[in-house]
């Protein structure tokens, strides 16, 4: 034990000299990692988290695990936190690319300009305290795909779109855009964004 | 006595616990500070295993969990 308590020590030290990464502004963090090295970083976390069939990542352990309690690991801990913090922030805003990137940017736009006109002061006011900001875009963007993909199902059930997600009865026409961009949402998509964003600014408006 | 605070993991790296939520558990290797992985605890026939999680999607999962319990200031 005391050993470890001494290896705690030497990283806390280390940690120390890196208090301003730690501690840096998070928005400031992300734009500072290039994709390249953003992209290696989320490969590398994934890599290391995932079960994998060709490398079995099982193992027993006798009792439960648990975060350490004398002052030495707890002082390790809280940095090693907000190292990890960071990490996630830059991981879960580069990880959404091609369709859910396209999908959370429409999202974001549609319920940015209706709760410009449908919410009242108040209501805007939590509402960009909620949304506005590099962190609360990266805290909400799972939640927000989890909510569309819900809606998504729920469409589909309603038989109105075949198996490409093409409305069989209001076919969106498609924009220059679209045609020329790589990741063209499908009507269903579409159709759940906006049903997704007007639940969003209903629930503004019940507060 | 079993530390349980610190785990050897498959790589031969030695990983503290730095948080746990639910079954999800937040690693972090204590000789390189940009290393860190989740893992899971699971009980099978009444004994304790750590495993990697299934997917991307339950990896996201516990990092929306890790975020909510330490918003990034």
């Amino acid at each position: 034990m005391k050993e470890l308590d001494l290896t705690f020590v030497n990283m806390a030290n280390e940690h120390a000299k890196e208090m301003n990464m730690a501690k840096a502004d998070t928005k400031a963090v992300f734009q500072q990692h290039n994709e390249e090295e953003s992209k290696k970083l989320a490969n590398s976390f994934y890599q290391k988290s995932i079960q994998d069939k060709n490398h079995s990542k099982s193992q027993k352990i006798a009792g439960e695990l648990y975060v350490g309690r004398t002052s030495n690991f707890q002082n390790y801990v809280k940095k090693a936190t907000l190292r990890l913090t960071t990490v996630v922030v830059i991981i879960a805003g580069i990880g959404f690319v091609g369709n859910k990137a396209e999908t959370l940017s429409r999202y974001n736009s549609r319920l940015n300009r209706e709760a410009k006109t449908q919410l009242d002061l108040d209501q805007q006011e939590a509402f960009h305290q909620e949304r506005d900001g590099i962190v609360n875009t990266v805290n909400n963007a799972i939640s927000d795909l989890e909510k569309i993909d819900t809606a998504k199902e729920e469409l589909k059930e309603t038989g109105n779109y075949n198996s490409l997600g093409k409305s069989i009865d209001t076919p969106h026409p498609v924009t220059k855009s679209e045609v020329e961009g790589l990741f063209v949402l499908s009507d269903l998509e579409k159709d759940a964004i906006d049903q997704t964003v007007d639940q969003t600014i209903e629930e503004y408006k019940s507060r | 006595m079993i530390n349980n605070s610190v785990i050897t993991l498959e790589d031969g790296n030695t990983y503290a616990v730095i948080e746990k939520i639910d079954s999800y558990i937040y690693l972090s290797n204590i000789k390189d500070a940009n290393d860190f992985c989740i893992r899971k605890q699971v009980v099978k026939n009444d004994e304790n295993f750590l495993e990697g999680l299934d997917n991307k999607e339950e990896v996201d999962q516990a990092m929306k969990l890790f975020l909510e319990k330490h918003p990034a200031e």
